[in-house]
């Protein structure tokens, strides 16, 4: 079994393990698409074409493949190709089976080069505090060369983003550890969970993303990708080399997330042996297709890694011995099958916003209202959506404002931002052609703060929220169409 | 037993039940409610001029629509919990079961469109064919329809969401055109299975049941490109089949049962 381990620990620019990724990297970009265990076949099984049927068009009109390269069959196209779970309830255990094959090929690739027996992937700890250069991307994903003076392919893909995770014009909001605040893993509609919400084999499309897809994991791609790097688009984002790590590092915040205490884990067989009909399947180190189900991927499954550590950069407590420091209780998250507490939809728009070069506004009147939060029987939390969000790009990035129109009863309080936030594959899941129905993507922001603070100020309940919506930096062609936007509300466990 | 899990996940008890009862209610109803035996008089050529003469003299179009819908309900109502969970969330409260009430009315009126060509063209079947090649060549139809890239393309719309409004006439008209907006491509992509289900004269409730239970599976495969392919119903029984190899295990693969059956869900990012 092998152990993940920090790219930037040894603080060398290059180590061992990253000269053997690099090294493995050019190997396996020199196998024909047509090898299951090459890098273009394994990028492709994330996403490669526009409508999720395995079209390479795109690929061959930016020059990954030429049009004469033989193609696996179009059935394993359609059964392996376009495969990744976003906005849903799979993402986080899909993208760790993906690891794992990933991670096993280029073990062997590491091996068969004769390379350590033991290679396993690193992860990019951007939130360790005690590290720095944590943010920027690691120097040897930027070098031209690599130590021998050969042509470094971890730095070969475009990235048009920033070389340092953080605010940029564009995307103007920092990543944060606020998903690993989620205790529990699957979240009711309309609201946030660690995990998502109950979804089936969802390759991009839906209103179920959870917390940490969101944020960090939808922000890092964008800020790295920018507007026409690989990263930013699911259909190249794993033909670059720091897809792998970043995703290694979005792993391990599920992994540090199980070991804190107090945090519930679905365990479901809806989940655990999900999706139905349609299963995950991902070549082996042999190049041989192997299906394998969530439940496969908790701890004590065949899929669980291993990390050097789960408490830098994760925001969890140290665990020692089975608990945590400082008297935590008792480790790791529990798990459950039981449903989230039922929300409560507290009123919606009724019209289509594009958000364009120029912020649009809309308001949503709510059904009658105690006069704060806190004079609810029981404590709740406040979720504004908005649903059904479509657009031509591939990604996109909206800031969201509430604030409170004028009425009788109150004054005017000026929307503030609540929350920037990443679209990462827009335009896959806005494709009606595609299988993603067309429905676009949903986003779920916690505005319970926000709402306390518009009662304080306006002393009175919340009749109606104003809520505005931008496109920071340059507008997306089309702009990004949202269908609706709701307000619920969900009682606190 | 997984595999009755499914029928446990709200509002899917509720919707088989009432499919239990339309079903129940085809059998028993008069004789004149009942589509198939719209074509009781055997003729061996028919022109569509003389259909109201081969109904027979107790038809009336009433009733002809109500055994229509009668059917409908009994065969369609398991597929229906996605977008009723929808439309449930989208509402306030209060207004909760009229909403359910106008999405439903929407939903029968696109049914009942299709049953204006559907039920003449199953008459016309059952008259011009010898007994019991009407009903194999709907079957055939509907296989083929099934796994067709035409079918996928309407499945797929099925699966669309849109979004409503949570009260008001906005609201009202949202649910009715929503109940329309999905029950035009539930008729596209199950037109031939009720065409099918309409010529067998013997056991028609079994078919209706045996039917049903196919477009349910139908119902559970999620939105792909649409191709020519197995019918999902016949790719979702394959699936129950345990794995040839699971990934990272030295094992065998579990049983069936208990490795590859998931509840139904009614969220409305699938379905």
């Amino acid at each position: 079994m092998p152990v993940r381990t920090d790219v930037s620990a040894s603080g060398a620019v290059w180590t061992p393990t990253l000269e053997w990724y690099a090294r493995a990297v050019t190997a396996l970009s020199q196998r024909p698409i047509s090898d299951r265990r090459s890098w273009r076949y394994l990028a492709a099984i994330h996403g490669i074409s526009p409508n999720s049927d395995g079209d390479p068009s795109d690929w061959i009109a930016r020059g990954i493949l030429a049009a004469g390269d033989p193609l696996p069959p179009r059935d394993e196209r359609t059964r392996l190709w376009d495969q990744c779970q976003h906005a849903g309830w799979y993402f986080l255990p899909w993208h760790r089976g993906y690891l794992w094959a990933f991670e096993a090929i280029v073990a062997q690739t590491v091996r068969d080069l004769g390379g350590p027996n033991d290679w396993g992937l690193p992860y990019w700890n951007y939130f360790d505090t005690s590290n720095p250069n944590a943010r920027r991307i690691p120097q040897a994903f930027l070098e031209r060369a690599m130590p021998d003076g050969s042509p470094n392919p971890l730095a070969a893909p475009p990235r048009d983003g920033s070389q340092v995770l953080g605010p940029t014009p564009a995307v103007p909001v920092d990543i944060t550890l606020g998903a690993m605040g989620q205790r529990r893993f699957t979240s009711a509609p309309g609201t946030l969970g660690f995990g998502g919400g109950r979804t089936s084999f969802l390759h991009l499309g839906g209103n179920r993303t959870g917390a940490v897809e969101s944020d960090p994991h939808n922000l890092v791609h964008v800020m790295v990708g920018g507007d026409t790097g690989y990263m930013s688009d699911p259909n190249y984002a794993a033909l670059d080399p720091i897809f792998w790590l970043h995703h290694c590092n979005i792993d391990r915040l599920w992994a540090a997330w199980l070991t804190r205490s107090g945090n519930t884990q679905e365990n479901g067989t809806d989940w655990t042996n999900g999706p139905f009909p349609r299963r995950f399947t991902m070549p082996d180190a042999a190049g041989e297709l192997a299906d394998f189900m969530p439940g496969n991927t908790l701890p004590g499954g065949s899929l669980a890694p291993t990390y050097d550590d789960v408490n830098i950069g994760t925001g969890v407590p140290v665990v020692v011995a089975g608990v945590a420091e400082g008297g935590g209780g008792p480790m790791p998250a529990i798990l459950s099958d039981a449903a989230p507490p039922e929300p409560t939809l507290l009123g919606s728009s009724t019209e289509m916003l594009t958000a364009g070069a120029a912020p649009v506004t809309t308001r949503v009147t709510l059904m009658a209202q105690p006069a704060t939060i806190a004079a609810s029987p029981v404590e709740r939390r406040w979720f504004l959506n908005l649903r059904n969000v479509r657009g031509a790009a591939p990604t996109g990035v909206l800031t969201v404002y509430v604030g409170m129109p004028a009425t009788a009863k109150h004054g005017a309080v000026e929307p503030v931002a609540v929350k920037t936030v990443a679209l990462f594959g827009l335009a896959k899941a806005s494709s009606p052609e595609g299988p993603h129905a067309g429905n676009g993507l949903g986003v779920s922001i916690d505005i319970t703060e926000t709402a306390n603070a518009l009662m304080a100020q306006t002393q009175a309940s919340l009749d109606q929220l104003e809520v505005r919506i931008e496109q920071p930096g340059a507008a997306a062609a089309g702009g990004i169409t949202v269908d609706n936007i709701t307000v619920v509300s969900q009682p606190v466990e | 037993m997984r595999i009755l899990r499914v029928f446990s996940e709200p509002p899917l008890p509720w919707l088989f039940a009432l499919a239990g009862v339309a079903t129940a209610a085809s059998a028993i109803l008069p004789k004149v409610l009942q589509i198939p035996e719209l074509c009781g008089a055997p003729v061996a050529r028919f022109a569509v001029a003389d259909l109201p003469l081969a109904l027979g003299p107790e038809w009336s179009v009433t009733w002809l629509v109500a055994g229509w819908l009668v059917m409908v309900v009994a065969m369609m109502a398991p597929l229906l919990g996605q977008p009723l969970g929808h439309v449930w969330r989208s509402s306030l409260p209060g207004r909760r079961p009229w909403a359910l009430l106008l999405f439903a009315i929407g939903y029968l009126l696109a049914w009942s469109a299709a049953g204006v060509v559907l039920v003449p063209a199953a008459a016309m079947l059952k008259l011009s064919l010898p007994e019991g090649a009407a009903a194999a060549v709907g079957q055939s139809i509907a296989l083929l329809w099934s796994a067709s890239p035409g079918c996928q393309w309407a499945r797929n719309r099925c699966h669309r969401t849109y979004s409503l409004a949570a009260c008001g006439r906005r609201a009202d008209r949202d649910c009715l055109v929503y109940g329309t907006r999905w029950g035009l491509p539930c008729a596209a992509a199950c037109w031939p299975w009720m065409l099918a289900t309409m010529c067998v004269d013997q056991a028609h409730a079994a078919a209706m049941v045996i039917v049903a239970i196919v477009l349910f599976l139908e119902r559970m495969a999620p939105p792909s490109v649409p191709v020519w392919q197995l019918p999902p119903a016949v790719q979702a029984l394959r699936a129950l089949l345990p794995p040839q190899k699971v990934l990272g295990s030295t094992h065998p693969p579990k049983a069936a049962a208990d490795v590859s059956f998931s509840k139904v869900d009614f969220s409305d990012s699938h379905w």
